[in-house]
């Protein structure tokens, strides 16, 4: 006994009447319930397909999917700060720390040997960067972006939980935000150079983690974007 | 192994003793999954799409610490409940 098409879109709608909104979740519980069915079906010739639906979800307890869908959702916000944190502390091991080194040493350079301002226009840009970024994310959680332009309708209908929690850190920009109100506006236009080490290192050091934390939030989320595209094609085509 | 798969091996394992609600089975996956102790990839079975999981690197050597840690646990059980007592 093999469920047909029609009625394996039939569960498709239904998992969505039941508020599983995302395709890559329905995928994994369609097949369940397909399976399920099929096995009840086989069992009692006289069973219905709607009937059989009925037992099959009632085996899932009063929460329903419920339970799926919100430790799901858990577990990949969980998944991704952690892939964030690790691809972080990997720019300090070897050897990518030579490279996160001389990043650093570039921009003391420019702040103790060129000018503080050229280091306000970078952090500037920075800034902007991570809010494009944010941007760039939001668009693709929307189903906005990363589809190809034939069958968009059909495909942005597939929303995927994988990409609800792309990692954006949002950290930089809080950060940007304080140092900007506070400093910004005097590196930039108050025409005295003469700052203080200290403030050069911290100047410097917001720079470093704001290409650090954008950098590594960047390729944390291609690579959950590229696992996407592997797994759910269709949802892209 | 797919999610239904691993609900009907356990009962048959147990002889319908155990059964693996959807409910626990899932988001234990979704959590191993989430901990890269199980890897996924999908296939197309005609009708549908399924999800299979398996073990990774990391997910086998955890399996492998959590049996030792089941053996001793059950060891230590047995040397509680085999005690007789000495009066």
């Amino acid at each position: 006994m093999t469920l047909s098409k029609e009625q394996i879109e039939q569960l498709f709608t239904f998992t969505k009447k039941k508020f599983v909104h995302w395709y890559d979740l329905q995928v994994e519980l369609v097949d369940h319930l397909a399976n399920k069915i099929e096995a009840e079906m086989e069992g009692d010739a006289g069973l219905t397909f709607e009937r059989a639906l009925s037992n099959v979800y009632a085996s899932f307890g009063i929460f329903g999917f419920a339970k799926i869908v919100s430790e799901r959702q858990e577990a990949l916000r969980k998944a991704n700060n952690k892939l964030l944190l690790k691809e972080i502390v990997e720019q300090f091991t070897w050897p990518n720390l030579v490279r996160s080194l001389a990043v650093l040493a570039a921009i003391f350079t420019i702040a103790f040997e060129v000018n503080i301002k050229t280091v306000a226009v970078l952090t500037l840009a920075i800034y902007f960067l991570d809010i494009a970024f944010i941007g760039r994310n939001s668009l693709i959680k929307f189903r906005l972006l990363t589809l190809k332009k034939s069958k968009t309708k059909t495909a942005r209908k597939k929303n995927l939980l994988i990409l609800q929690n792309l990692p954006a850190f949002s950290f930089a920009g809080i950060i940007y935000l304080q140092f900007m109100l506070m400093r910004y506006f005097k590196v930039l236009f108050v025409d005295n150079e003469n700052f203080s080490a200290g403030f050069k290192i911290y100047f410097s050091i917001l720079l470093f983690l704001g290409i650090l934390i954008n950098g590594s939030a960047k390729k944390v989320s291609q690579g959950i974007l590229n696992k996407a595209k592997q797994l759910y094609p269709e949802a892209f085509a | 192994m797919y999610g239904y798969e691993i609900t009907k091996k356990v009962m048959e394992l147990s002889d319908g003793k155990m059964v693996l609600t959807e409910g626990a089975l899932y988001p234990s996956l979704h959590k191993m999954e989430a901990d890269g102790l199980l890897e996924v990839k999908m296939e197309n079975i005609g009708n549908r799409n399924r999800k299979y999981y398996s073990l990774t690197k990391q997910g086998k050597k955890e399996t492998s610490n959590k049996l030792k840690e089941i053996a001793a646990f059950i060891e230590q059980m047995q040397q509680i409940l085999n005690l007789k007592p000495s009066l």
